[in-house]
């Protein structure tokens, strides 16, 4: 996953663009594709680190944005990115999809992002120490989990961290903040 | 627990081009099945346009599932089907209070509607009880594509607070990206019209407008639509704030201020803030009075040296006629400036020198001509001498007299200056206080007028008015989506308060300061959530038409994850919905 705060972090001028092609294309789906080529690699890359398998989380990719069009009478602006509403629904179908199918959910550890994570548990990157983490990393809940890999992993700022979890930012921040501390005990 | 997982490390990483292998927007549109919003407005929308149309499924070929790789995941995914929707609905009203997802609690209690006929050649503006005005233009109404002519009835109904909603049985869930949310209404009406019965629709082109009454001049709410075939709210835009007194409002004009304030009317907050500020007059007045202090003070005093004029000092004639005489100041304040005063006998006046000579027993002096002429008695045994005199200097005591004198007289002159100037200060602050008097009233009058523009614009924050157009009749809802009660979630059970249980289908939890219901059927009793810190009342209705309410403070009462809810329970038929609105609502 890409830092994707670019996307994420869009002027008022940006949003309100995009709010009129939101418009249009609730008028007339063809507008979508804008949407679509823009939001498209996002959305893969995070149904991607979930899910280890690229053509399953191309036909998952390829369901949020079926669900996001056919209910896109149902989405309302609310001076977020659509990009917000989008991984809402990601969120919804890999999880929907873990459970109807039963499958393991795949958590993907790259060492590169994990830096920030490390610096904030302030460990020394040893093997054995990063093992530990690893392992520790493995008990959290699955919220727990989630939150991490928004945070750390997937390098999202809080502000959307707490968009995708329906939570407010400062809220993310304490729980992110527990976890760490949690780890940190552990660790 | 958590989910079944699986760790990767450093997994391979795609690049945009394997990525973008997966995009294909022209299959997705294909698949889409979207409710195109609003779709009456879509050009091809017609009254003779009932018949749904079908998406054909035979479209939607899963040609995603066939390019799923199961070598990488023992399970296959298949993308959910898309819902054979219609894109078109049949919206032809049929005015039937018992739609399939409108379920009143109860029988005895629903909220009564109003009928109104209206000709549909000449439109009319109809003004609700509660103050709605429903604007209907000429030819309005058409029933099978054709124009009404004649009467149509229409059938209003309004829903405003939590106990309207309640027992209106109108569901007020709605679902935006999977989680479901609860409408805080601002207001929903449902509107119908008939001719004979006979259910007319709006013609197309023509739009019915509904203003009603709002104190909340927020933007967070929008417009929706009851689609009651599907259970759910189709968001149709948003309402538009309007205040049609605007044009009458007169604000006060206080062109130059003597006091130099601002008169502030607040609307939003309702109140009027004019400063009568009579500092500034108090200081006209305030200086007035000193004025006048001041002059009273030099009027005593030049009354007081008028009162002690010192006699104008007169040299001395005739040095053996005089008498050295110690005088009472009080008794002869004209004298009392001066020291060694000498008593000369007139001229014309008999004198002896043996007179000197004779020890007397008292020497009297008596005014005679004040500061010219004294008469001294003089005494021994039974022999009494008058004497004329009068007060006269020598040498140096002259000049120490007249420089005295001078004094005086100056002094005199000065405070006579000193009262003319405070008196001159007077005359132009007594004025000038006139003038602003006269002013301060002139702006009290304006002030008056303010209070009643005031009024006005307080009539006019009263009369906003949050309102919408809509070109079919149904059931309409300014509304924000609110989520669930956060705070505390238990596992209910429900009790009458004898203990015994009692069956409710759906309870109703409210917020008392959210115009909003937050129900819970059977399958969410483990999960009813509310806020402690919130002023909630949970209201059920039992199937023999009794309502079950669990009150406010007994909320604060519940501890443990599961409780069991004892609620007073009352027939319904004893109770109106002013009763209701009373005990739920406090109103």
């Amino acid at each position: 996953m890409e830092r994707n705060q670019h996307l994420y972090h869009q002027s008022e001028e940006q949003l309100l663009n995009e709010k009129n092609i939101v418009e249009a294309a609730k008028k007339d789906l063809k507008h979508f594709e804008t949407l679509y080529n823009k939001y498209h690699e996002q959305i893969f890359r995070y149904v991607y680190q979930r899910i280890d398998a690229i053509d399953l989380a191309h036909d998952i990719t390829s369901q949020v944005f079926l669900k996001a069009m056919n209910k896109l009478h149902q989405y309302q602006y609310r001076g977020v990115p659509f990009s917000s509403w989008l991984y809402r629904i990601a969120m919804s179908e890999v999880y929907q999809y873990f459970k109807d199918k039963k499958a393991e959910r795949t958590v993907n550890f790259e060492t590169e992002k994990m830096k920030d994570l490390i610096d904030e548990i302030d460990v020394n990157s040893t093997e054995s120490k990063l093992k530990s983490l690893l392992e520790k990393i493995a008990e959290l809940t699955d919220d727990e989990l989630e939150l991490i890999e928004l945070r750390y992993f997937e390098q999202r700022p809080f502000k959307e961290v707490s968009e995708l979890l329906n939570i407010s930012e400062s809220n993310a921040k304490v729980k992110i903040h527990r976890i760490i501390k949690k780890l940190k005990m552990a660790v | 627990m958590h989910m079944k997982r699986k760790y990767t490390i450093d997994r391979k990483k795609l690049n945009a081009e394997e990525i973008s292998k997966g995009k294909n927007f022209d299959q997705l549109m294909n698949m889409a099945t979207p409710i195109k919003l609003p779709f009456y407005k879509a050009g091809w929308f017609g009254p003779s346009v009932i018949t749904a149309v079908l998406i054909s499924a035979s479209i939607v070929t899963y040609i995603l599932m066939s390019d799923i790789n199961n070598t990488t995941n023992s399970s296959t995914y298949i993308p959910e089907k898309p819902k054979k929707e219609n894109t078109v609905k049949n919206k032809l009203v049929t005015y039937s209070e018992d739609t399939p997802c409108i379920n009143p609690p109860s029988e005895s209690l629903q909220i009564s509607g109003t009928s109104y006929k209206v000709d549909n050649q000449k439109g009319d503006k109809i003004k609700h009880a509660s103050g709605t005005i429903i604007e209907i233009p000429k030819n309005a109404f058409e029933i099978n594509g054709k124009p009404v002519e004649g009467e149509v009835e229409i059938k209003y109904k309004e829903y405003k607070d939590q106990v309207d909603i309640l027992l209106s049985g109108i569901p007020m869930h709605y679902d935006s990206a999977n989680t479901d949310y609860v409408l805080e209404s601002a207001g929903m009406v449902q509107i119908n019209g008939f001719q004979d019965d006979i259910p007319v629709n709006i013609a197309n082109g023509k739009t019915i407008k509904i203003s009603f009454p709002t104190e909340d001049n927020s933007k967070r709410f929008n417009l929706y639509e009851l689609d009651t075939a599907n259970n759910r709210w189709d968001y149709m835009g948003k309402p538009s704030l309007t205040n049609e007194k605007e044009a009458e409002i007169i604000q006060p004009k206080i062109e130059k201020s003597i006091l130099n304030e601002t008169l502030i009317i607040d609307l939003n907050n309702d109140t009027l803030n004019i400063t009568t500020n009579k500092n500034i007059l108090n200081n006209y007045s305030t200086n007035i009075d000193q004025i006048q202090t001041d002059l009273t003070e030099v009027k005593k005093e030049i009354k007081e040296l008028e009162n002690n004029v010192p006699i104008q000092p007169k040299k001395s004639i005739n040095k053996d006629r005089q008498f050295n005489l110690e005088v009472d100041p009080e008794e002869f304040p004209e004298l009392s400036e001066y020291e060694k005063v000498l008593f000369e006998v007139i001229e014309n006046t008999e004198f002896n020198n043996s007179l000197y000579s004779i020890e007397w027993d008292d020497v009297i002096l008596e005014e005679y001509k004040k500061g010219e002429m004294y008469r001294m008695k003089l005494s021994k045994d039974d022999n009494i001498t008058n004497l004329m005199v009068r007060p006269v200097f020598e040498g140096e005591n002259m000049e120490e007299a007249i420089k005295k004198f001078d004094n005086y007289t100056k002094k005199l002159e000065v405070k006579k200056e000193e009262e003319k100037v405070l008196k001159e200060k007077y005359e132009k602050a007594y004025q000038k206080y006139k003038e602003e008097l006269e002013k301060f009233q002139q702006e009290q009058k304006i002030r008056e007028e303010a209070a009643k523009n005031w009024k006005k614009n307080a009539d006019f924050a009263n009369n906003l008015k949050m309102s919408f157009e809509i070109e079919r009749f149904g059931t309409w809802n300014c509304d924000s989506p609110v989520p669930q009660p956060k705070g505390k979630t238990v596992s209910a059970s429900f009790s009458n308060l004898a203990g015994t249980s009692i069956i409710l289908g759906t309870v109703y939890l409210i917020e008392r300061k959210r115009n909003a219901i937050f129900p819970y059927n059977y399958n969410q009793y483990n999960k009813l959530k509310f806020n402690p810190e919130e002023d909630n009342i949970l209201v059920g209705f039992t199937s023999d038409d009794q309502i079950a309410i669990f009150e406010t403070a007994k909320f604060k009462e519940i501890k443990e994850k599961k409780h069991e809810f004892k609620m007073e329970l009352k027939n319904v038929l004893d109770l109106s919905i002013k009763n209701l609105k009373k005990m739920i609502l406090n109103q």
